[in-house]
Order: C-alpha cells, then sequence, then structure tokens
C-alpha cells in the first residue's frame, strides 16, 4: 500500500525508535526507502549537546543504517538536507513532493524524564503541514514493533 | 505486522480519510479493528447532553462504518465511549489502546486547510503524548489527494 516511504531521522535515540517499523512498512510493501536526515535538529536532541558538532556522526550513522537495510534486500537511500535555521518539519514536506513519497515514519517524544509531556516541534509541525500520512511512533512505545515487542519483553 | 488496530474517530470527514487506510492497514496485517469513538457529555442537573448535537447521528455513521469493514472481511467492531466533560477523548482512546492491547492507533486529522486557520487537531495532539502505541495520522492536506484511491480533497466537495 506504499510505494515511497521516507524515515525523518536525526539519528538520536528517539528517532531509532522507528526503526523496527521502518524495516516491516518498507519491507513489506516493498517501498521505497528514503532516510532523511536535516542538518538542523529534526527531534531535537536532549539538552547540553551542541546541534552541530554530532552531525558528521549523524550522517555516518544514517548511511550505516542505510547499508544495513540495503543489507536485508530493502531498496534505501540516504539523503542529506542542511541550511541555517531551516525548517525541518518544511523540508520533509518538500522531500515528500519531490519523492512523490506516500509516508513519512518518524520517531518522536513521549515523556521527558521529568514526565512531562513533550511532542518534538518537528513531528508538530509535520502533522500541521500534513504532506501524506505520518507514522508517529512515540518514544514510550515499548521498544518497537511487534517483532521489537518479543526482545523488549525479554529483555526486560 | 499489527495484531489490534484503533481506528479513532469522530465521525467527521477528517476522520474519514483514515478509513481507506485502516482497510489496507488491518487486511494486510490480519488484523482486529476496533473503531473506537468518544461521545462526549455535558453532564449537570438536568441529565446528560451530547456535546455535538448530531451526535446520534455520528455514533450511526461509526457504526455502519464498522459494518462495511465487517462485510470488507475484516474482523471489526465499534466501540463507543461515553465520556463527562471532565475527561478527554484522547485519554478514552489511548486507554482504549492499553486494555485491548493495540499496537496502532489510526486517526484522521486536520492538517493546514485551505482556509489556513485550522491546525492540528487537539485530539491527535494529545493522543501523540498518551498513546501507548505508534499512531497513523491520516492529514487532510494536500498529501491525502495526492494518495491513491483517496478520494477528492474534502475541501473540494464542501
Amino acid at each position: 500500500m506504499f510505494k515511497s516511504i521516507i524515515w525523518a531521522t536525526d539519528g538520536s535515540e528517539t528517532a531509532e525508535t522507528a526503526l523496527p517499523y521502518v524495516r516491516e512498512l518498507a519491507g513489506e510493501n516493498h517501498a521505497k526507502l528514503t532516510l532523511l536526515h536535516c542538518d538542523e535538529l529534526l527531534v531535537g536532541r536532549s539538552a547540553g549537546h551542541d546541534q552541530f558538532i554530532g552531525d558528521e556522526y549523524v550522517r555516518d550513522l544514517v548511511r550505516r543504517r542505510v547499508r544495513e537495510l540495503r543489507d536485508e534486500g530493502i531498496d534505501a537511500t540516504a539523503r542529506f538536507t542542511s541550511g541555517i535555521g531551516c525548517d525541518a518539519a518544511q523540508q520533509v514536506s518538500e522531500a515528500v513532493d519531490e519523492l512523490g513519497a506516500d509516508l513519512v515514519v518518524i520517531g518522536t517524544r513521549g515523556r521527558n524524564p521529568l514526565g512531562q509531556l513533550f511532542l518534538g516541534s518537528v513531528t508538530q509541525r509535520l502533522l500541521e503541514l500534513g504532506p501524506c500520512p505520518v507514522f508517529v511512533v512515540p518514544t514510550m512505545t515499548p521498544a518497537g514493533a511487534t517483532t521489537g515487542r518479543t526482545a523488549a519483553a525479554a529483555t526486560a | 505486522m499489527f495484531k489490534s488496530i484503533i481506528w479513532a474517530t469522530d465521525g467527521s470527514a477528517a476522520a474519514d480519510r483514515a478509513m481507506p487506510y485502516v482497510k489496507s492497514l488491518a487486511s494486510e496485517s490480519g488484523a482486529e479493528v476496533t473503531v473506537c469513538h468518544a461521545d462526549q457529555l455535558l453532564v449537570g442537573r438536568g441529565g446528560g447532553q451530547h456535546v455535538l448535537a448530531d451526535e446520534e447521528d455520528l455514533s450511526a455513521k461509526i457504526e455502519r462504518q464498522a459494518a462495511e469493514l465487517r462485510e470488507g472481511g475484516l474482523n471489526a467492531k465499534e466501540r463507543i465511549v461515553h465520556v463527562t466533560t471532565g475527561e478527554s477523548p484522547a485519554q478514552v482512546i489511548a486507554d482504549s489502546a492499553k486494555e485491548l492491547g493495540s499496537d496502532l492507533i489510526v486517526i484522521g486529522t486536520r492538517g493546514h486547510s485551505s482556509l489556513g486557520g485550522l491546525l492540528l487537531g487537539s485530539t491527535t495532539h494529545r493522543l501523540l503524548h498518551l498513546a501507548p502505541c505508534p499512531v497513523f495520522v491520516v492529514p487532510t492536506g494536500k498529501g491525502a489527494e495526492a494518495s491513491e484511491g483517496q478520494p477528492a480533497t474534502a475541501e473540494a466537495v464542501s
């Protein structure tokens, strides 16, 4: 039912919770998968991190994920966009138009350690722009998809 | 990949946009579907009143949609929960997901309208905070019309 899926990721743990779902959605649908990273923070890394220092690391991580997914037989590619003060949600939305994507998968925050409710601003803005359906994986989701769930239960 | 899917609907046109996705996701996964609707009540001394004047129509519509899903071969049932004004529909949906052990919630929501005035639905927003599982959000935006098998834009019709 999906032909072209975008996984919007900033390489954070939060974003990584979406990985099991990305794998299944892209695999089962034989969809083309684009890992999209915007240089500006996507979901927002935790406070205390310089937002620019880690970026090369994030690119490496994204490239590594692409290789892993390709090894699993998924048609995955990486796409990096950047810009100072760029609007990540807008960039995701533009990528959707450009690639003709029919689904965006994004990991977002549930609660922060203080128990405060939190929704990534990029996720929220993306939903407002509404370029296509968005599969939102909250951080509090117990370690991922149905496949991940048993693993999580086993390790818990 | 999903076993139990909740379709959270308020019976609106925006919510209806999620239905084709519910159908596809559920049939591909062989998941059971619960069409979940929160009937909001204003309760006073005179008894309870529906917050939405056309609540009975909406409930009937949702029951019809659940029946349509069943006719399509899905294991679907409706779940209409009455809530008083102190409770939020989002909480009701999240609680239902926990209770049913659901692994996906599908919800249609408003994106930017052509008027530019409508923002993300508040129930969707809250649900993303409360949901124990992923939430598949179907916007009523330009993306909806671009999607395969979607009807023409609601804006164009209305």
